[in-house]
């Protein structure tokens, strides 16, 4: 056992310090390790159970969650929904910074994942923020920060993944529960913005006055109107899946007929010849994510086959059994795992392991998916290894070095919004119960 | 390198057991129980360990490991069995039973033990059935009380051609759903019901949504405990002998404990705001005559003749 | 050898995007249809669950194999980027041969043999009875295509003379 799990660590970080695609860092570690363990059936094991592990239908609203964000951020529905959250908030300079995490909410409340948003969003607002004298690596620490409250904010892909792999949770009562805690989420990187505004307003009023003319005022009521559809969409994802009409599934292909209608028909910014592109974009952001579901899955069988779960647990157990220090271990360990996995396959290896311990300690396994989620959002953010990070980086044109700085106040901040949404089960569960979706 | 179906008599091994339910579920427990005992019996060369919840994969990824000896052992309804064994299709007919004791006396009869060997030929040895139940309608609002009531009724099925065939049989709509979405489906109305045995009515809260069971009882599928023909030959015949008398032993105790957890299941729900109807089953059993007809002449039609012929055995 | 290999590797991967394409609008489609059956024609479809799960299997490995041709496969370039010329290429050049080595054993090797085993148990899918070892099938051939690509790249961090790190984004 002992040697397996050596080949199995030791082969991973390895691998991933060479830059080998951390999907393949996983499959080589649970091969390796399975070899040693059953032989030269192991190669066939692990190709079985990366098959089996995508080819389950409750994923199947990933796929089209992706093509719906796509649509929306290339129809211009993305760029409505910042006018929207811009004249709420204003257009000064210190507001530019509330309306990117607000737009980001928003965004995120159409679609289910946070690189949609970063790419989606931070496009748009992050060449207004640098021209009104934010700096870039500021600027795309708020944006790579904001985007995750999309993956709390439902819908949301992780929370359908989270769900699968919990069994007995329910993905209505998943996106519900994400509501508050997303919301929190958001005001916590708001107030921090607010925060450290002071020190952004000097660098930003040198430029202010060649820039201010351009700024236009753009009539409430106008905005509104134009973003309405955008915010519909959000009411019938919703609405549809908790009042019931339709499944999360059905949500997310409802979501691609309506983005797709807005987009190509009523906007006309997106023509046909440009469908195929989009197609093929949404498919191979897919396969990304599920082979990365598919290689943590076969990690995950090989260490269930080594009991590895349940010793972890037994050994958390026999370390404390108080409520409290157990749940701030589990966030420990969460958070370290997040500097280095990615979120699906930290949620795949991690969410069985943990599950049963939480559960007998009597915290909701609804609940616990939101701690773990928005524990992992900060991975997400935090280097070497992270998605949000990654495309932010892409989109923002700037070195993941030079965001650790601009990113500690925020990573704080939600660090101290994981703790409430951890104590404060309520916040979570008080939502789908009064829906009715949960007992 | 080992090969995961290597058993030498020298040292300790371990049978790995894979399965999809949770720890709550009697069948657990009696998988539990069984490991004990075969811990005793063999004074502890010969072990089983249990791992739940899907871990190893859902049902028939399990039986397919099983097939090819990558794990030893698993639990698996006989419905997802049929598609491996063809024969166990027998169990998704309905009415083929007459009632619980005539249920038991075929499981426990030679033509029982000729069924539990059917899967040999594909690489899986049966060593004893666990009570599953009688599986029996319930709906959002309408109750169920003579097949006419399920017309146009959409009723979640298991994914097998046999659970199909049953409830258009019956005259509803059979709608396949995958089960994690079942819940959610019938709240909101998009099902109108489903079927199952009472412990799993009650236990995955179905009770919440549907407030009508009418206990019909249309099937009994059985649940089987499967060990890979390729470990099963390797084992010496004491270690056999062992595994066949902990596997008989541990059958008893879930029997047991399945009674239990049904009574308890059908009080909570009554508790719970659910009307429990018993319908009369002599329309249900005229009303599926032509299903079972329409076997006649095939494998499961032979098996439905032979288990007639033992309604009336004393 | 080089050239012949670049129209192989292009060729290949046009027809495996255009079969990304047609899968993904397949799967939405399904869905839609499914929807369609249960509220409107009030007889829900038995084959649209079977058939989207089975789809998605295609769609997760035949695009895997876009995804490893267009580098969008996340990885941790941190230390890589530390490296400097020789050493950095040698880093690339072994990640490369984990690549193949592992689409070759497992993806290739292992899906072969799961899909002949699974073919020979004869299992069957529920709905609409196709053998599952049709659905295995994804991954060889998903596995066969990494090993191509991978392959390509491998010869092109060796021929070429300068090599800078790759651009992570599609042609
Ligand atoms: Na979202
Ligand atoms: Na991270």
């Amino acid at each position: 056992m002992d040697a397996q799990l050596l080949i199995l660590i030791a082969s991973f970080v390895l691998l991933l310090v060479l830059d080998v695609p951390i999907a393949v860092c996983l499959g080589v570690a649970a091969v390796l390790s399975l070899q040693s363990a059953i032989g030269d059936m192991a190669s066939t094991v692990v190709a079985q159970r990366m098959t089996n592990g995508v080819a389950s239908f409750p994923l199947l609203a990933i796929p089209s969650f992706i093509v719906a964000g796509r649509l929306m951020a290339e129809g211009g529905m993305a760029g409505r929904l910042i006018d929207f959250a811009a004249c709420l908030l204003g257009r000064s300079t210190a507001a530019l910074a509330y309306v990117c995490t607000l737009s980001c909410m928003l965004f995120g409340a159409i679609s289910g994942s946070a690189t949609a948003a970063v790419s989606g969003v931070g496009g748009m607002v992050l060449p207004e923020m640098w021209r009104k004298g934010y700096s870039r690596p500021f600027s795309v620490a708020l944006t790579t920060v904001s985007a995750t409250t999309g993956l709390v904010i439902p819908p949301s892909n992780i929370m359908i993944v989270y769900a699968v792999v919990a069994g007995n949770v329910s993905v209505a009562a998943m996106f519900l529960a994400g509501v508050l805690p997303g919301i929190l989420l958001g005001l916590s990187i708001i107030a921090t913005s607010w925060w450290c505004m002071p020190e952004l307003e000097v660098a930003a009023d040198d430029q202010d006055a060649e820039s201010e003319p351009e700024s236009i005022e753009l009539p409430l009521v106008k905005t509104t109107l134009r973003a309405l559809p955008s915010l519909l969409l959000i009411i019938i994802v919703l609405a549809g899946i908790l009042q019931g009409i339709f499944s999360a599934t059905e949500a997310a292909a409802i979501a691609v007929l309506y983005a797709f209608v807005l987009a190509v028909f009523v906007y006309r910014e997106v023509p046909f010849t440009a469908l195929p592109k989009i197609l093929l974009g949404s498919g191979v952001t897919t396969a990304v994510i599920f082979f990365l579901i598919a290689a943590s899955q076969a990690l995950s069988w090989v260490l269930a086959l080594e009991s590895i779960p349940q010793m972890v647990s037994e050994g958390l157990m026999n370390l404390t059994d108080n409520y409290f220090l157990l749940l701030l271990l589990i966030n420990l360990t969460l958070l370290v795992v997040g500097t280095f996995m990615d979120m699906t396959p930290a949620v795949l290896i991690f969410a069985p392991i943990f599950l049963p311990i939480v559960t007998s300690l009597g915290i909701h396994p609804v609940h616990f998916g939101i701690i773990m989620i928005v524990n992992l959002c900060i991975g997400l953010c935090t280097p070497p290894v992270g998605t949000c990070l990654f495309v932010g980086c892409g989109v923002g044109g700037t070195k993941i070095v030079d965001l650790i700085r601009p990113l500690i106040p925020y990573l704080l901040a939600m660090v101290i919004a994981l703790m409430v949404i951890t104590y404060w089960p309520e916040l979570s569960l008080w939502l789908p119960r009064l829906a009715g979706q949960m007992e | 390198f080992r090969t995961g179906a290597t058993v030498s008599t020298s040292e300790p091994h371990t049978l790995k057991l894979g399965h999809s339910l949770d720890q709550g579920h009697p069948v657990h427990a009696a998988l539990e129980f069984m490991a004990e005992r075969l811990d005793e019996k063999s004074s502890g060369t010969l072990r089983m360990e249990v791992i739940p919840n899907g871990q190893l994969g859902a049902e028939t990824e399990c039986v397919s490991l099983v097939q090819r000896g990558v794990i030893a052992m698993t639990k698996v309804s006989a419905a997802p069995l049929e598609n491996f064994v063809p024969e166990m299709a027998i169990f998704g007919v309905p009415y083929v039973f007459e009632d619980e004791q005539h249920y038991w006396r075929v499981l426990e009869s030679d033509l029982g033990r000729e069924l539990l060997l059917a899967g040999e030929k594909q690489g899986l040895h049966g060593l004893c059935y666990y009570d599953a139940g009688a599986r029996s309608f319930y709906t959002v609002s309408k109750p169920i009380l003579e097949p006419a009531d399920l017309a146009g009724l959409l009723i979640r099925v298991q994914e097998s051609p046999t659970s199909i065939a049953m409830v258009e049989a019956l005259g509803g709509s059979p709608t396949p759903v995958d089960f994690s979405d079942l819940y959610t489906n019938l709240q909101q109305g998009v099902l109108d019901g489903a079927e199952n045995n009472p412990p799993s009515f009650y236990t995955n809260r179905h009770y919440e949504v549907c407030k009508q069971y009418s206990l019909d009882e249309h099937t009994r599928t059985p649940d089987l405990l499967v060990i890979s023909q390729r470990w099963w030959s390797r084992l010496n015949t004491q270690q056999q002998q062992w595994l066949a008398e902990a596997a008989a032993e541990s059958a008893e105790f879930e029997r047991q404990l399945w009674k239990e957890k049904t009574e308890e299941a059908l009080t909570k729900s009554k508790e719970k705001g659910v009307e429990v109807y018993t319908p009369d089953l002599q329309a249900f059993r005229e009303q599926v005559k032509p299903l079972l007809e329409s076997y006649r002449g095939s494998r499961v039609g032979d098996l439905i003749d032979r288990i007639q012929k033992m309604a009336d055995d004393p | 050898m080089m050239k012949v290999l670049h129209t192989i590797e292009k060729l290949v991967l046009r027809l495996l995007e255009w079969a990304v394409i047609v899968l993904i609008s397949a799967l939405v489609l399904d869905v839609l249809w499914q929807v369609t059956t249960r509220f409107v024609l009030k007889d829900p479809s038995k084959w649209t669950v079977e058939l989207a799960s089975y789809s998605m299997a295609w769609l997760s490995m035949l695009g895997t194999a876009v995804a490893f041709a267009h580098r969008e496969h996340l990885g941790l370039d941190y230390f890589k980027l530390k490296l400097h010329g020789d050493a950095q290429r040698v880093a690339s050049i072994l990640s490369q041969l984990v690549v193949i080595a592992f689409a070759a054993w497992v993806m290739l090797g292992g899906g072969v043999r799961l899909v002949s085993e699974v073919l020979a148990t004869g299992q069957s899918s529920a709905a609409l009875g196709i053998p599952m070892g049709a659905v295995y099938l994804a991954t060889p051939i998903a596995g066969g295509c990494v090993v191509l690509f991978a392959v390509v790249d491998l010869l092109e961090l060796i021929v070429s003379p300068v090599e800078e790190t790759p651009d992570r984004s599609p042609p």
